[in-house]
């Protein structure tokens, strides 16, 4: 039992698996191919159990709410019953698309996700107000770019003054594209030295101790 | 030192100006969005170059080439994203291309069915020769992967059950090589950079892309290196698609509104900063 438990099994695994991930990316080679297939679709049942996984999860987690009586216990609750009312309806044939079940993903679903996300421009526009002060220069360069790039994004900014659009693709193209471009090599290069690790088998989270 | 009651007064209006209600903020916004929508303004929308680049592209694809496309957004950015996958579905239908949806997000699939394709203008067109639904794909960039590889060996069947195989349009479609473009429409950075490095590094497959425009930071740089080949900037790229391609639509009509509600945005950001240098003064007089 302890030799299936050693890490070294856990790590030849994984450095096999993404060896060969790695090698069929940049190299065309049907048997390697066939197998890498197997795997991703192996991957993609795991990820779909972990949907499952993730409801049972929740339940556990709304129970013990309830016998804890907290406060927020009735809330879990409702959520777990309109998860398996949700579950059962998407269950009546045909799948996924009965009339019960898109009634209440047309009806409830839409609407309250749809709520939730234009909430957010109210609370934009109160959080502009209250955090968007220029306390130092730099803020106030960051203020004045961002000034710029709002009136590029909106049409009455070019109606104003054809300037404003010039300047914010001007501040788009060049010292944005450079920063973003500087931001993404650096995540880059410290996700290869993660990856590094975790196939050497140096990152202990991954090796299950 | 002695305050004024000019000094006082001015204090507090500077202190009811800084802790400002914020139901009056949010009445203001209510207000900027409601009227363009009542009573239009009719504001002009220039074209910018990312949305003029995807245009061109389409414009100059042959009839009958194959397009991914991905509707990776949910219901809640429904609003934000699905007038870019709207209207970009609409100019493939237009030019009698043949998209493929496809959805690594839950619901992605199922929205393009019930909110994309009921709005489509596509006389004649008929499901599995002009166009095709795959429904959903689990497990995210290694999902895509493997679909990129070959379609049947995660996609066997279609959104409604039926065996791809048996898929008139899917007879010579295998693999991403198969595909002439892939469409993105996305709410997040990580499904169009999965697709980027899946399709366009390993395929060769054109990339455009119909973002948010809190995306656009991050999506430009690749833009810039051609990697994509144009974008959607949310609601603005769609409502300027909507007028190169003479389909008017949501995008369009909401375009001022957007430009309103950031206008009051940007008049509380004045407000605010004015508010703070004038306590920064007024506090320097005191001092002095």
């Amino acid at each position: 039992m302890s030799f299936i438990r050693s890490r070294y099994i856990n790590i030849g695994i994984i450095f096999i698996t993404a060896f060969l991930m790695v090698f069929t990316y940049f190299f065309d080679i049907p048997v390697l191919a066939n197998l890498v297939i197997f795997i991703q679709r192996t991957v993609t049942l795991i990820a779909a159990l972990t949907l499952g996984w993730g409801a049972i999860n929740f339940t556990m987690l709304a129970y013990k709410q309830v016998q804890n009586k907290t406060p927020t216990a009735p809330f879990h609750v409702y959520a777990v019953v309109v998860m398996l009312l949700m579950i059962v309806t998407g269950l009546i044939p045909p799948l996924l698309k009965s009339p019960q079940f898109l009634w209440m993903y047309n009806n409830v679903e839409v609407p309250a996700d749809q709520t939730m996300y234009a909430m957010l421009a109210f609370f934009v526009a109160s959080s502009c107000f209250r955090a968007f002060r220029a306390r130092s220069k730099e803020s106030l360069v960051m203020l004045v770019a961002g000034t710029f790039i709002i009136f590029t994004n909106i049409p009455i900014g070019s109606t104003i003054s054809p300037v404003l659009p010039m300047i914010g693709n001007w501040i788009r193209k060049y010292p944005m594209t450079g920063a973003s471009r500087g931001f993404n090599i650096c995540v880059a290069l410290g996700s290869l030295g993660i990856t590094l690790r975790i196939l050497l088998g140096r990152e202990k989270a991954v090796t299950g101790e | 030192m002695t305050e004024t009651k000019t000094g006082t007064e001015k204090q507090d209006i500077l202190t009811k100006i800084e802790n400002l209600d914020v139901r009056i903020i949010y009445f203001f916004v209510i207000i900027a969005v409601a009227y363009p929508i009542i009573s239009p303004l009719g504001l002009p929308i220039p074209t910018s170059e990312p949305t003029m680049d995807i245009y061109d592209f389409i414009e100059n694809l042959p009839e009958g080439s194959v397009v991914l496309v991905g509707s990776e957004v949910g219901a809640g950015a429904w609003s934000e994203i699905g007038p870019s996958l709207n209207i970009l579905m609409q100019h493939l239908f237009d030019n009698n291309l043949k998209p493929i949806i496809i959805s690594s997000v839950v619901d992605g699939a199922m929205m393009a069915e019930m909110y994309t394709i009921p709005k489509m203008i596509a006389p004649g067109k008929v499901y599995g020769t002009d166009w095709v639904n795959l429904g959903y794909l689990a497990g995210a960039e290694p999902g895509i992967a493997a679909f990129a590889t070959q379609i049947t060996s995660v996609k066997p069947v279609d959104y409604f059950d039926t065996p791809v195989e048996d898929l008139e349009m899917m007879k010579n479609v295998k693999s991403a090589a198969d595909f002439d473009l892939a469409i993105i429409c996305t709410w997040g950075d990580y499904e169009y950079l999965q697709y980027l490095r899946q399709y366009a590094i390993r395929f060769d497959v054109p990339i455009v892309v119909g973002a948010k425009s809190d995306m656009i930071p991050g999506l430009h740089p690749f833009y810039e290196s051609k990697q994509v080949l144009g974008y959607l900037n949310g609601l603005r790229g769609a409502g300027e698609y909507e007028i190169l391609t003479g389909h008017l639509g949501y995008a369009a009509a909401s375009l001022d509104a957007s430009s309103t509600y950031h206008l009051v945005v940007f008049a509380l950001i004045v407000i605010g900063n004015l508010a703070m240098v004038a306590r920064m003064f007024t506090k320097n007089k005191e001092g002095t």
